[in-house]
């Protein structure tokens, strides 16, 4: 459905898309991940024709996307990063607004707009203004205005941003649920518990170029780590810290503030083998927890740094 | 027509910002032409005073003067009695004292000041008074010397007939400027508050980056995006200025209709109009919120109007504040209408100077236009 390819993009002497390589299919939530400024909002514009690139190419619905592509930008819904809606117009009026630079028939844009207000559960706010709403229900309303002609696909760049909880997870659900209706979505975040949760493939960017792209479970298979072991409250000496170190399928233990992490490979019993080991060398501990590998390890194990650096 | 009905739809939201323009509008028109009812200025009237005299001369001279001042005014004969006088000085039953000294004739003839008027302190009705007695006596010593008898040099003034004013009525309008132009001088004031506050806010409203970056990605072209919201310029500039000409038809519609230079008055109304959708172009290009814009407008409005003689008449600024006014569009509208409501019917050169200054505010709205669309490339670039 997209296709990007070898994408350049320059800002004076700043390069923000570094031969940025991207493919996503029909019927995907794709998941644009990076820290801020890795180059999603830019790759995003380009996508869009909002802004002009300097090289490459990018083909959306088999065609070439240019300023003029009425056709294609027809079969496009977009959900901006910041809140796009007029301060002076209702809720209603704002969904009812956008939805008429696609839709001219009137008893068809009647419905959609409903559908809309369904589906963001926003059907009690449809006469307050955007400034009477929370953060939370302006995302809604954002995200409404959006999707309300129905589009093949949609583009969100960081809808949940500065949302609450509950709001955050109704967004979730609901592009869960569009997606299921068909569309594909492509979702850019900082937020990897999100990516992880609701995308079906990932491309995580860093410095404008795509370092990695695959499913969660092809993403988490590129790294050594397999599973990381947190003890807490342990109180242990060097001796005994080596002697971790030295268990099969464990490759790096950090110990810090009473706190030991130990990253292993991809094992069974992991974590009973090192159970056995406190228990014959008598280490008191507190809490022990296990994690599967998230895409933070992913990001930082071929960046060497966090995703929210 | 979606970006047109948005347009409409936030104006009408501004309902109230309309209003409120022209009920200031209707106000000061309604209080202006009460002021100028008969719009052909002030008028004077002669007062009758209430005069004592008292003649101690009582020679020939003296009761002419007080002969001739009857004819103008409630004079009585009062007794040398300096108590009484002063009594009836201080209850205002008497204006003015007149002592008339003895010998008054020889001193009269010498040049000296003989008549004494008294009156009480902070008033000035004796000024009046005094410069009649002069007049009347500069021309009997006139006629005297010329040999004439004091009763007979009476009787010459007495017959001189009363000087006629003839207005030279030049533009065939009886020297009156008609009730509307009034209305019409404050047209500029109410077109550039309401369509600045009501068509910036939009401008700017639709100039939110993310706004404007949606609508960019929309179905909809920009060509035609901007067609529309034009034309929603035109439709809102338009409605405001019939419902201005609606306003001054109901107040003096049968003195518009009998104006053979309505016409020109209605043209500069209308290129004012556009001038000030200029304004509001450039002001909803030049604001960063929405509230900016009457902040801009607010002050823009007030000193164009009063730098352009829509308070204060062209006729009344002082030629270092005209000079400044001549950079400023309103001026040249008043100047317009200024001539118009001197002249019934208009001179070739007054025309071409009507067309002239009409040009010269489409050439400030080409340039408030010129400078927003560079605002607008340079906000782009900016980005």
């Amino acid at each position: 459905m997209i296709k990007v390819e070898n994408l350049v993009k320059r800002y004076g002497s700043i390069v923000a898309l570094d031969h940025l390589n991207l493919e996503i299919d029909e019927g995907e939530i794709f998941g644009l991940l990076g820290p801020n400024g890795s180059g999603k909002t830019t790759a995003i514009s380009c996508m869009l024709a909002l802004l002009k690139y300097d090289k490459g190419s990018i083909k959306i619905f088999g065609e070439q996307i240019k300023p003029d592509s009425y056709n294609i930008k027809r079969r496009i819904g977009i959900v901006p990063q910041n809140i796009a809606v007029f301060d002076e117009l209702s809720v209603y009026e704002n969904i009812d607004y956008f939805c008429g630079l696609y839709i001219k028939n009137k008893t068809e844009k009647k419905k959609l707009v409903s559908d809309a207000i369904e589906f963001v559960g926003l059907e009690n706010y449809t006469k307050r203004k955007p400034g009477q709403l929370s953060g939370g229900l302006l995302r809604r309303l954002n995200i409404a205005c959006g999707i309300v002609h129905k589009p093949e696909l949609i583009i969100m760049d960081e809808p949940t941003v500065a949302v609450d909880p509950q709001s955050r997870n109704k967004i979730l659900e609901g592009i869960e649920e569009l997606n299921r209706g068909g569309s594909t979505i492509i979702y850019t975040s900082h937020y990897m518990e999100e990516v992880e949760q609701i995308c079906t493939k990932v491309a995580i960017i860093d410095g404008g170029r795509c370092i990695a792209s695959g499913t969660n479970e092809e993403l988490k298979s590129m790294i050594k780590t397999g599973e990381t072991i947190t003890v807490e409250n342990i109180f242990i000496n060097s001796e005994q810290l080596t002697g971790i170190k030295n268990i099969q399928h464990v490759f790096d233990v950090v110990y810090k503030d009473n706190i030991l992490v130990i990253r292993c490979s991809s094992a069974k019993h992991n974590l009973v083998k090192i159970m056995n080991y406190m228990q014959e060398h008598d280490i008191s501990f507190g809490r022990v927890f296990s994690e599967r590998p998230t895409l933070n390890d992913v990001f930082l194990e071929i960046t060497g740094k966090q995703l929210r650096d | 027509m979606t970006v047109f009905n948005c347009y409409m739809k936030i104006a009408k939201k501004n309902i109230n910002t309309i209003i409120m323009y022209f009920v200031i509008f209707i106000t000061i028109s309604l209080a202006m032409v009460s002021v100028y009812p008969d719009s052909g200025g002030i008028k004077f009237t002669g007062t009758k005073l209430d005069i004592g005299v008292v003649d101690r001369d009582k020679s020939e001279i003296s009761e002419n003067i007080i002969k001739y001042l009857t004819k103008f005014h409630n004079v009585e004969a009062m007794d040398d009695d300096i108590k009484e006088l002063q009594e009836r000085m201080y209850y205002y039953d008497k204006d003015v004292i007149i002592q008339i000294p003895e010998k008054f004739a020889e001193k009269c003839t010498a040049g000296e000041t003989a008549i004494d008027i008294t009156q009480q302190p902070g008033e000035y009705d004796y000024m009046y008074l005094e410069s009649q007695i002069n007049d009347l006596m500069n021309r009997i010593i006139k006629y005297n010397i010329a040999g004439y008898s004091i009763n007979e040099s009476f009787k010459k003034v007495s017959d001189t007939p009363k000087s006629k004013v003839t207005l030279l009525d030049t533009n065939g309008n009886n020297g009156q400027i008609p009730n509307f132009a009034y209305l019409f001088r404050y047209f500029p004031y109410i077109s550039i508050a309401i369509l600045g506050n009501v068509l910036g806010i939009i401008v700017c409203s639709f100039r939110k980056r993310e706004v404007k970056n949606r609508m960019s990605v929309s179905a909809v072209s920009m060509k035609r995006q901007s067609a529309e919201a034009f034309l929603a310029f035109i439709v809102i500039g338009i409605f405001i200025w019939l419902g201005f000409l609606a306003v001054a038809l109901i107040l003096n519609g049968r003195e518009m209709s009998g104006n053979v230079n309505i016409a020109y008055y209605i043209l500069n109304s209308f290129v004012v109009m556009v001038m000030s959708l200029s304004i509001a172009f450039l002001a909803g290009m030049l604001a960063k919120k929405v509230h900016i814009v009457n902040i801009i407008i607010t002050p823009v409005s007030l000193f164009m109007s009063f730098l352009g003689g829509v308070f204060v008449p062209l006729s009344v600024l002082n030629s270092t504040v005209r000079k400044a006014a001549r950079f400023v569009p309103v001026f040249w509208y008043e100047e317009i209408n200024d001539t118009l409501s001197k002249y019934a019917k208009l001179p070739d050169e007054v025309i071409r100077e009507v067309w002239s200054n009409i040009g010269i505010q489409l050439l400030f709205t080409l340039m408030f236009i010129a400078v927003a669309l560079a605002v607008s490339r340079y906000q782009r670039q900016e980005r």
